[in-house]
C-alpha cells in the first residue's frame, strides 16, 4: 500500500546540515495499524510528513498503490492528499465550524453531494458517540470529545491511509483508551491503513507492527523486508 | 453559501478588529461620497449656470467668438426674426433669446465710466431665473416706453457713478457705421452678479433700445435654451444640417469655468482618490495579515486535509469583500444621510475667489459614484486579502502545523 524507499531527508541551516531521515525503507500492508515509535527527535515527525505527502522535499520514493509520488505534479499531490486521514495531537479542529462540518470538510473537498454527506456524518457522530454534539463547536467541547471529532474527520471519506501524530498524548489515560478503541475500530471497520507516530505504549500495543527508529535511522519493523 | 458562513464566522472571531476595517472602509467610502457628491453637485450647478447664461446652444456669425470685430455688429445676425421661428418650430427648443454685445462710456453728467453692454429681451430675466441679484428697483420692462428707454446697471457701476433707481444716465456707443451716438436711459433696477469684475462694468438694456442706439437691426448672437440639457447634441447635429451658413457652440465649449474647476475637482478627487485607496489597503492588510497569522495552523491543517491554495485564499477573500461591502454600504448609508441632511441644513460655502456670493454646501447623491466607489473597495479588497493570504497559505504545510 505505502512504500518507502532509501528515503533521506537533510534539513539545512545556513552551512550547517543535520540528517533527519537516513536511507530508510518500509513498506506498509493495506489495512494495517503501525505504530511509528522512537523518542523525540528521532525523526518520527518527520517519517509521518513525508508518508502524509505533507514534505516532498525529500531524496528517496515514495510509492502508494504501486505509484511513484514524489515526482507527481502538485494538481495531483492535492487529489492523493485528499485520499488521506489526518488526526493530530492538538486536535486541530476548525473553531468556527461545528463538529459537524470539521466532519464534513474533508467529504466537501471530495466533492460528496449533500445529501449523502449529511447521512455519513450523522451516521459518523453517532458512532463516534457524539450525535447530540454536531452542532457545538471545538471550544464547547472536551479533549477527548474533540479528539473524537478529530478521528471522525479522518475517517469520513474512507481514507486510505490516516496518518495519526502522538493522537493520545494531550489526553489523559481513560480518554486516550477510548480514542484507541475507536480508531481501532473505525479502522477496521472502514479498512483503513493506520501509520500513527506515538511513545505511548498504550497506542502502540494496539498496533499490528511498530516501527522503531533512532536518530533518523530503522532500528526495528520496516515490513516487506526492505529493513 | 458554507463559505459565506465561514467568512462571517471568521470576522465575528475577532470582532472589534473586524468592526475597525469596516469603520476604516465605512469612514473612507463616506469621505469619498461626500467629496465626488459634493464635486457631482458643482458640476451640476455649473453646467446649469453656463447653460442658463449663455443658452444651451449659441448660433452666430461663423469667427464671432474667434475674432475681434472691426465695429460693433459686424459679424451680427441679420435675419434673426426668420432664424426665431425656424428655431421655434422644434418641440425641444424652449425659447431662443437675441443678444447684442457692446460697449461704450456712461455718464452720469460729472462722471464718466467705461461700461460693458448687452442688449436682452425682457424674458432673459423670467427664462433665465435667478442669474442676477437684484438689489434694488425691477427688471427690465416688457413693454418698454420708447420715449423713456431703461437701463439695468451693475451696482460697482451705480455705485461708481453714485446714481440710484430712477436717475437718468447717458450711454454713448459708437454705430455700426463708425459715429458717435449716444442717449438718456432711466436706471430700472440695479443688480450684482457675483462676479465684482463684471459689478463695475456690466449693464442692460432691451434689444431694441440697443439696436437703436447702435442703428442696426442686426443682433451679435442668438441663444437657444432647450428643456432638457440632454437634448444639447441632438439638437445642435439637426441645426447644423438645417444652419449651413451659422457657426453653432454649444454651452460647454463656452463654459471656460465650469471646464476648469471640473479640472481642479478631477484631480483633487483623484488625490484624494488614491490616499483613501491606500488608507483602506494598508488596514485591510494590516488585518487580514494578522488573521492569516493567527490562523496560520489552521490553513496547515486545511492544506493538509487537501484544500489547495486557491480555496484558502478564496476563504480570506470573501472574508474581505464581507468587510468591504459592510464597510461601503456604511459609508453610502451615511453620505445620504448627510446629503439629506445638508438639504435642510443651508450651510453656505465662502464665495470662491472672483465671486462675492457665497453658495450653499450641498452633496448630490450618486448612485454611480456609490457603484464605482464600492467596486474599486471591492478590488483593493480582494487585492489586499489575496496578497496577505497568498502569504500564509504557500508556507510549507509542515512549518504551518507546527507554528507557535
Amino acid at each position: 500500500m505505502l512504500k518507502l524507499e532509501r528515503v533521506v531527508k537533510t534539513y539545512r541551516s545556513g552551512s550547517v546540515e543535520s540528517i533527519a531521515l537516513n536511507n530508510i525503507s518500509i513498506e506498509i500492508a493495506k489495512n494495517e495499524m503501525v505504530a511509528l515509535s522512537g523518542p523525540s527527535g528521532s525523526g518520527k515527525s518527520t517519517l509521518l510528513n513525508i508518508c502524509g505527502l505533507l514534505d516532498l522535499n525529500f531524496d528517496g520514493q515514495l510509492t502508494f498503490d504501486g505509484q511513484l509520488i514524489s515526482k507527481r505534479p502538485r494538481d495531483a499531490m492535492l487529489l492523493r492528499r485528499r485520499r488521506l486521514g489526518f488526526v493530530f495531537q492538538r486536535f486541530n479542529l476548525v473553531p468556527v465550524m461545528s463538529a459537524f462540518e470539521n466532519i464534513e470538510y474533508p467529504l466537501l473537498l471530495n466533492k460528496v453531494a449533500p445529501r449523502e454527506r449529511q447521512l455519513r456524518v450523522d451516521a459518523m457522530l453517532q458512532q463516534v458517540g457524539l450525535a447530540a454534539f454536531g452542532k457545538k463547536r471545538p471550544g464547547q467541547l472536551s479533549g477527548g470529545q474533540q479528539q473524537r471529532v478529530a478521528v471522525a474527520r479522518a475517517l469520513i471519506h474512507q481514507p486510505d491511509l490516516v496518518i495519526a501524530d502522538e493522537p493520545t498524548a494531550s489526553l489523559d489515560s481513560k480518554t486516550a483508551y477510548q480514542i484507541i478503541d475507536l480508531m481501532k475500530e473505525l479502522g477496521q471497520q472502514f479498512q483503513t491503513t493506520f501509520l500513527i507516530a506515538s511513545h505511548d505504549d498504550r497506542m502502540t500495543s494496539h498496533c499490528d507492527r511498530i516501527i522503531r527508529i533512532l536518530d533518523g535511522e530503522l532500528v526495528d519493523g520496516a515490513g516487506g523486508g526492505h529493513v | 453559501m458554507f463559505k459565506l458562513k465561514m467568512a462571517s464566522l471568521n470576522l465575528l472571531r475577532n470582532g472589534r478588529r473586524s468592526f475597525l476595517s469596516i469603520l476604516v472602509i465605512c469612514v473612507s467610502v463616506l469621505g469619498l461620497m461626500c467629496l465626488g457628491g459634493f464635486g457631482i453637485y458643482t458640476y451640476e450647478s455649473l453646467q446649469e449656470a453656463t447653460a442658463r447664461d449663455t443658452g444651451h446652444l449659441t448660433l452666430a456669425k461663423p469667427g464671432y467668438f474667434s475674432q475681434e470685430e472691426d465695429f460693433t455688429l459686424q459679424n451680427g445676425l441679420t435675419n434673426f426674426p426668420e432664424l426665431f421661428e425656424q428655431l421655434m418650430s422644434d418641440s425641444r427648443v424652449r425659447a431662443v433669446q437675441p443678444r447684442i454685445d457692446f460697449s461704450g462710456l456712461i455718464s452720469n453728467g460729472d462722471k464718466t465710466a467705461i461700461f460693458v453692454g448687452t442688449g436682452v429681451t425682457a424674458t432673459e430675466f423670467s427664462l433665465k431665473g435667478p442669474f442676477l441679484s437684484l438689489k434694488s428697483g425691477k427688471y427690465l420692462s416688457a413693454n418698454e416706453p420708447s420715449t423713456e428707454p431703461e437701463v439695468m446697471l451693475g451696482q460697482d457701476l451705480a455705485n461708481n457713478l453714485k446714481m440710484k433707481v430712477g436717475d437718468i444716465v447717458t450711454v454713448m456707443t459708437t454705430t455700426t457705421d463708425g459715429s458717435l451716438n449716444g442717449a438718456d436711459y432711466r436706471i430700472r433696477g440695479i443688480f450684482g452678479t457675483g462676479i465684482p469684475e463684471l459689478d463695475k462694468r456690466q449693464l442692460y438694456v432691451s434689444v431694441k433700445t440697443a439696436q437703436q442706439l447702435l442703428n442696426s437691426s442686426k443682433v451679435s448672437y442668438a441663444s437657444v435654451f432647450l428643456y432638457d440639457t440632454a437634448d444639447t447634441a441632438a439638437v445642435m447635429a439637426d441645426l447644423a444640417v438645417q444652419l449651413t451658413s451659422l457657426k453653432l457652440t454649444p454651452w460647454w465649449e463656452r463654459a471656460f469655468f465650469f471646464e476648469k474647476v471640473k479640472a481642479l475637482y478631477d484631480r483633487i478627487f483623484i488625490v484624494i482618490g488614491l490616499i483613501m485607496a491606500l488608507v483602506i489597503f494598508v488596514s485591510l492588510f494590516n488585518t487580514l495579515t494578522m488573521s492569516v497569522t493567527e490562523r496560520t495552523v489552521e490553513i496547515g491543517t486545511l492544506s493538509a486535509l487537501g484544500a489547495s491554495a486557491m480555496e484558502l485564499i478564496i476563504n480570506f477573500v470573501l472574508e474581505s469583500l464581507l468587510l468591504a461591502i459592510s464597510g461601503t454600504l456604511l459609508g453610502i448609508l451615511l453620505c445620504g444621510l448627510t446629503s439629506v441632511w445638508l438639504t435642510h441644513a443651508g450651510i453656505q460655502m465662502p464665495p470662491p475667489p472672483g465671486r462675492t456670493n457665497p453658495y450653499p454646501l450641498y452633496i448630490n447623491f450618486s448612485a454611480q459614484l456609490a457603484g464605482l466607489v464600492f467596486i474599486g473597495v471591492a478590488c483593493i479588497c480582494v487585492i489586499a486579502s489575496a496578497m496577505a493570504a497568498r502569504r500564509g497559505v504557500n508556507k510549507p504545510i509542515t512549518e504551518a502545523l507546527n507554528h507557535v
